[in-house]
């Protein structure tokens, strides 16, 4: 954990993943950090998402994976106030997942709720966004001084973001904004993403790998004969 | 009746439906054809007038060193650079856990500077080992066929031309073993540059990458012709230049694509299958098309003749392809009579008397003469599949059970206790990351299955949701179990995008691999679809196309 820490670097093997690279390393490492195969995909997307708009989300996604207080405990989202049975930390993946799932159409209740103690917050964002864009309503979030509006997808406060990146944990308050026109997409640049946060997320994600043998290598990808003509 | 629903009734009796196309044998059993990604690549190029050159060529006599090739359309330019390698043949190897090869490139998206070819010619050579940067858009790699090119040198060294049937027994100088598009290793982002109306089809960089990978080749054989035979050596001759394409070597990693990628697979089907439907709904023939058909035909006859494979599958497919052909011929000599919708009677007597192979060759043959009538379905191709990812948790248990009864019947009807329907796992390696299949209960491995299971998956959403109301929300039942959700995801994309599932079964003791990499290379517009065993095939790239230089010399193509 003390290389995470590193908030003022990133290190001399940080590498510029690209938003694909950053969505297919997230999604292996996520079913390796053991997250249904559903969940794994929307969690690369998430982080796929949060690349794009200049978040080392890889780095968020890791924090998470080692939290070993982030429940798993049922939840219903219906209240007005979220949190985990026995006073854990909320998991923004699936808590993302099950507001847009919840709030993301255009009919039905306005989402207005507070979770509290969500581990990572910035990773509930990419669903948040995406719930701002399917309902038609302008979204805001608060939490630890940090202000936030999203509207038909996009956030109107690309450093907002960025803010919100650093909090690891904190009570989320989700409500309607005013309604407002769609900021400009801006394409950020591609995050840096420290090499110990690599060799970490690729280590979960060989979990979902089988070592190989000797039969296996010969047999089972279908090159048995020679690759020469 | 709303106005025009008969027509649109009228029309849709000339579709196919997804029961009938989605299936492992018939997707197995594709041809290239108009829409096809290469096609839709040549077709601008020679609409819009592009020029080709290659400002630089430093090849040493070892046939060592590099090279850059110059595509400049109207409004961009893209440079493939090339670098040429000494690999000593105990190294060759075309598997994804190779560590050099004879030729490495990357599409560079404009022109490369000298630092770019300083900083590309330490990565490239070392492919998944080295990193690209946003600036370039694809990363290959590329093995001769030892056999084919080095008798093409030898014999054009001693100022003779290569033997025919050796350059139709292979096809092709050299063979790609991957090429790596959309962000990977580095490259940009299919996002960054999906706008660019040159980009917006699948798969463009990758095509424009082979298609000048295949001038390298034939560069590369008349410069160690030359090198080893001087003043007598002569080039290779532009007929026999034509007869080769840019082979491709390709194993299990590329058939979870199709079930990876379920909204682009419907694109794809769904863009095919309006294209025959608009062909076989006309009235009547239009002027010339008949003639157009029969001279694909006569085309499509000379390639069948000339393709080859050792695989017993393929050769049997290859004999019903050949009859096919030749009954197509046969039947074309008493059409088209006065009769409406001659097109469609032509499609169902395919359809009553031809294979699989032979109906499939039949939609690729009359796509051909209606370029003006489906070119523009390549609009249709490309998907933004972050529209598929978001579940609408409003649906009812009742609506989802609806959906799953009416796309994936096929899955519900299957006995998942009979050990054939389970036999097969897909998995990926620990070593280099390699998908492989394995056998249930004989090889370990079963417990970190690859979910492509999808029929099985399937039945395990309809046993966990037979219990439940219709009127349940399908949040509340995720929320309870979301190991169910990339199911639940699937399903509900079925009732907008109808093609976008595989109907068979991925676990079955009798599934053939090459059914699907068939399917994704037709698309690609592969010819001479070769299979090495049922999971591992050769296949031939821009094979009888032209030559970026033929069109900058004003040629016809």
């Amino acid at each position: 954990m003390r290389d995470l820490d590193d908030s003022f670097g990133v290190g001399p093997d940080a590498i510029r993943l690209s938003r694909n690279e950053t969505e297919s390393l997230c999604y292996k490492a996520a079913r390796g950090a053991g997250l249904p195969w559903g969940l794994a995909e929307e969690a690369a997307w998430a982080a796929g998402w949060l690349a794009g708009h200049g978040v080392d989300a890889a780095s968020a996604l890791l924090r998470r994976f080692r939290d070993d207080d982030v429940t798993k405990a049922l939840l219903a989202v219906d209240q007005a106030h979220v949190r985990a049975v026995g006073g854990g930390r909320l998991c923004p993946i699936r808590i993302g997942t099950a507001l847009l799932d919840r709030f993301g159409a255009d009919t039905g209740p306005a989402i207005d709720l507070q979770l509290d103690a969500a581990a990572e917050p910035v990773l509930l964002l990419p669903f948040l966004a995406r719930i701002s864009t399917a309902s038609r309503k302008a979204i805001r979030i608060d939490l630890h001084g940090v202000s936030l509006v999203l509207a038909g997808g996009e956030p109107t406060d690309p450093a907002a973001v960025s803010r919100l990146a650093t909090i690891a944990c904190g009570s989320v308050r989700i409500g309607q904004a005013p309604d407002i026109a769609t900021p400009a997409r801006r394409i950020a640049a591609r995050p840096a993403t420290p090499g110990p946060v690599l060799r970490a997320l690729e280590a979960l994600a060989l979990r979902t790998t089988v070592p190989a043998t000797e039969a296996s290598r010969t047999g089972g990808a279908g090159a048995g004969i020679s690759d020469n003509d | 009746m709303m106005p025009g629903s008969a027509e649109l009734q009228a029309v849709a009796a000339f579709r196919r439906l997804p029961s009938q196309v989605m299936r492992l044998s018939r997707m197995g059993s594709a041809h290239p054809m108009r829409l096809s990604f290469l096609r839709i690549l040549l077709r601008r190029v020679v609409r819009e007038g592009w020029v080709f050159d290659r400002p630089l060529w430093q090849v040493d006599a070892k046939g060592v060193g590099r090279a850059v090739y110059r595509a400049m359309g109207p409004e961009r330019t893209y440079s493939l650079v090339a670098f040429s390698h000494d690999l000593p043949d105990e190294m060759r190897s075309d598997r994804v856990i190779a560590t050099a090869w004879d030729a490495t490139f990357a599409l560079v998206d404009g022109e490369p500077t000298a630092e770019d070819l300083d900083r590309l010619a330490a990565n490239v050579p070392l492919q998944e080992a080295g990193r690209v940067s946003p600036k370039e858009l694809s990363l290959s790699r590329a093995n001769r066929s030892v056999r084919l090119f080095n008798h093409v040198v030898g014999r054009l060294a001693e100022g003779h031309q290569p033997d025919l049937a050796e350059v139709e027994a292979v096809g092709y100088l050299m063979r790609t073993t991957a090429v790596y598009g959309a962000g990977k290793f580095g490259a940009a982002d299919h996002e960054a540059i999906a706008c660019r109306p040159e980009m917006s089809a699948p798969f463009q960089a990758e095509m424009l990458s082979v298609w000048l990978t295949r001038s390298f080749t034939v560069d590369l054989v008349n410069h160690l012709a030359r090198t080893k035979g001087g003043a007598q050596a002569t080039r290779l001759d532009p007929a026999l230049c034509r007869r080769l394409g840019v082979g491709n070597s390709t194993g299990l990693g590329m058939a979870p694509f199709l079930v990876r990628h379920p909204l682009l697979l419907n694109n794809w089907m769904a863009a095919r299958e309006e294209a025959l439907c608009r062909v076989r709904s006309q009235d009547s023939c239009r002027d010339g098309a008949p003639e157009a058909l029969r001279a694909a035909l006569k085309l499509a006859q000379d390639n069948a003749a000339s393709w080859r494979s050792d695989h017993p599958i393929q050769i049997a497919k290859l004999a019903n392809l050949r009859r096919d052909l030749s009954l197509m011929a046969a039947w074309l000599e008493n059409w088209p009579d006065a009769g409406l919708h001659p097109w469609n009677r032509l499609w169902l007597w395919g359809e009553a008397n031809l294979s699989e192979e032979g109906q499939e060759a039949l939609l690729a043959l009359l796509l051909e003469p209606h370029g003006d009538l489906v070119d523009d379905l390549a609009d249709w191709l490309s998907a933004d599949e972050t529209r598929a990812q978001r579940i609408d948790g409003a649906m009812t248990i009742g609506d989802l059970r609806g959906l799953l009864q009416r796309h994936y019947d096929w899955a519900l009807k299957i006995d998942f206790y009979q050990s054939s329907a389970q036999a097969r796992f897909w998995y990926v390696s620990e070593e280099k990351l390699e998908p492989r299949l394995g056998q249930r209960g004989e090889e370990p491995g079963a417990d970190l299955e690859q979910p492509l299971g999808i029929g099985k998956l399937a039945r395990n959403l309809h046993d966990a949701i037979a219990g439940l109301g219709d009127g349940e929300p399908v949040a509340s039942f995720l929320l309870r179990q979301p190991d169910h959700r990339m199911m639940v995801r699937r399903v509900q994309l079925c009732a907008w995008a109808p093609y976008a599932e595989v109907r068979d079964n991925l676990l079955d003791d009798a599934v053939l691999p090459i059914d699907l990499m068939r399917c994704k290379l037709a698309f690609f517009g592969a010819s001479h679809f070769d299979p090495r065993s049922d999971k591992w095939v050769r296949i031939s790239l821009f094979q009888g196309e032209p030559f970026p230089e033929d069109l900058s010399a004003g040629s016809p193509c």
